[in-house]
């Protein structure tokens, strides 16, 4: 080895590196993780925005552009919005607290199994955090899920509630007929539909948004009408066409068996 | 046997569900498994240019059925266009086909749709009468309406989620959108990229909460991508001739690739 040079790991002797550690007695098998505290928090916060100061920060302004929407729609007073920040403010140090507190106790070497129990308990207290603002399936936006969201929905009036329930179901209206448009241009693009044909099949996915959210489901709901209504809306190429499965892309093919030798 | 695959995991993968889990594959079943790194590209791009010739025929299919649909045409009219587009089809849309083999990104950036529309507005010119060909000028218009409407729509739910917009201020938003709508916004958007409505633009919409908190861009809905992309298209056999109405093109025009097509099993864009 040359002196006056830091040695590299392929330096060491063969020997030497090939030889493994005694495994303690009565180990658990695959202790493959080295986990310490700061590395859970590290990973607690990555998933809430990156780091801690991040987190803060998202959470102000979560609160701040919620509390202007429902001050834009129905008005909100001062009192009120104090209330809910100092909510949003300490729920961020009690979320702070509880992690710390929760990690604390994590295994430093955890098994596999244990890795994932842990993890999925720290899950349950960021989840809420994590994905604000955006509503679980079949759930509304509004539903609160953390405390200061809680606080503002009780201190709402109801003709306030009201208000806020009429906004938000114009905007989901404005955000599914976005969806169904979607659909029936795939739809337009696989049956070569004339614009009268989209026209119409625009008010039925108006009528059942649900059944014309995806290419699927609105293929099947075709599928599925009455043979008078389909000829009424479809030409009889496109009828027979609407017959067969629906084609999707597959664009990935690797492996090519070229033959039995 | 011989297998022979670009990537070492799946060659093995397949090799073992062979053999039912053998570990000595080669010995024990007399399965040749070839990891062949420099074979891969070549060989996709076959299949992908494959693939490209069927969706375009799938677009041109769908597209004649269409121009019949609203122009009512004639018996001579569809043999018109079925024979060019059977004959001309290929060399007129030979850069698409070579775009996207070549092109290493499932995303590619080549817009079938976009050049079949084109070229089929080209032989509605040449092909159809004034009258007809107006009607189907505005078919494309309307077209270009609804794509039009559909990413300002999204782009409209994006503004949304970021700046907790009401829906007073979307249908605002929506307008100044439609103000300054651009054709290249739809090319992007079928690509996977949504355009941004700029802050610029919607500024004097927002209230001086909105202007001053700052985007909350995590709350983006995480959801795929349903448009589909670039190869969300129909496709249509190689073997198979354009037909608009019982009226197929001539027999005297060849089927080009067809044979290839056959080869290669001719289905494997389907699920």
């Amino acid at each position: 080895m040359c002196q006056g040079r830091i040695p590299n790991v392929w330096d060491r002797p063969r020997e030497e590196m090939d030889v493994e550690e005694a495994r303690p007695q009565n180990a658990p098998p695959w202790m493959n993780f080295a986990m310490d505290p700061e590395r859970w928090t590290e990973m607690a916060y990555s998933s809430l925005g990156g780091s801690k100061a991040a987190f803060e920060l998202l959470q102000r302004r979560r609160v701040r552009l919620a509390l202007n929407r429902v001050d834009l729609i129905c008005g909100l007073s001062d009192e009120l919005r104090d209330k809910v920040q100092a909510t949003a403010e300490f729920e961020t140090m009690r979320l702070d607290a509880t992690l710390a507190s929760l990690i604390s106790d994590a295994p430093r070497n955890p098994t596999q199994e244990q890795y994932r129990m842990f993890w999925n308990g720290i899950q349950k207290w960021i989840e809420p955090y994590r994905s604000l603002g955006i509503a679980p399936a079949g759930q509304s936006v509004n539903r609160p899920r953390t405390l200061w969201q809680k606080v503002l929905q009780s201190h709402l009036s109801p003709a306030q509630q009201k208000a806020l329930q009429v906004d938000e179901a114009k905007r989901n209206v404005m955000i599914r007929a976005t969806h169904s448009l979607e659909v029936i241009l795939r739809l337009s693009r696989r049956l070569g539909l004339t614009a009268r044909q989209r026209v119409s099949l625009e008010a039925y996915g108006r009528a059942n948004p649900d059944a014309w959210s995806s290419l699927e489901m609105a293929w099947a709901t075709l599928q599925s009408f009455p043979e008078e209504e389909k000829r009424k809306l479809l030409r009889p190429a496109q009828i027979e066409q609407l017959r067969s499965n629906l084609e999707t892309s597959n664009d990935l093919q690797a492996v090519m068996v070229l033959g039995v030798e | 046997m011989r297998l022979r695959c670009n990537n070492s995991f799946r060659c093995i993968g397949l090799a073992l569900l062979l053999t039912g889990g053998t570990a000595e594959l080669s010995n024990a079943q007399g399965i040749d498994v070839i990891v062949d790194n420099q074979l891969a590209p070549e060989r996709n791009a076959d299949q992908r240019g494959m693939n490209a010739r069927r969706w375009i025929r799938g677009l041109i299919q769908s597209e004649l059925d269409a121009i019949d649909s609203v122009c009512d045409l004639t018996q001579e009219q569809r043999q018109r266009f079925v024979d060019t587009a059977e004959g001309q089809w290929k060399f007129r849309l030979t850069t698409a086909i070579r775009g996207y083999a070549e092109s290493n990104n499932v995303r590619s950036p080549v817009d079938f749709e976009d050049r079949v529309e084109k070229l089929l507005a080209v032989w509605a010119s040449e092909i159809l009468h004034e009258e007809q060909y107006t009607q189907w000028l505005a078919e494309l218009t309307s077209r270009q309406d609804f794509r039009k409407r559909l990413v300002i729509g999204r782009m409209v739910e994006a503004s949304e989620r970021r700046l907790r917009l009401t829906s007073q201020q979307m249908e605002q938003v929506a307008e100044t959108l439609a103000s300054r709508w651009k054709d290249s916004w739809w090319s992007m958007y079928r690509a996977g990229n949504l355009p941004e409505a700029k802050f610029a633009w919607i500024s004097n919409i927002l209230n001086e909460t909105q202007r001053t908190t700052g985007e909350d861009r995590t709350s983006s809905r995480q959801e795929s991508f349903i448009s589909g992309g670039v190869v969300d298209l129909p496709s249509k056999s190689l073997n198979e001739r354009f037909e608009i109405a019982g009226v197929r093109s001539g027999g005297h025009l060849p089927l080009i690739d067809a044979k290839v097509d056959q080869a290669s099993g001719g289905d494997d864009v389907r699920n």
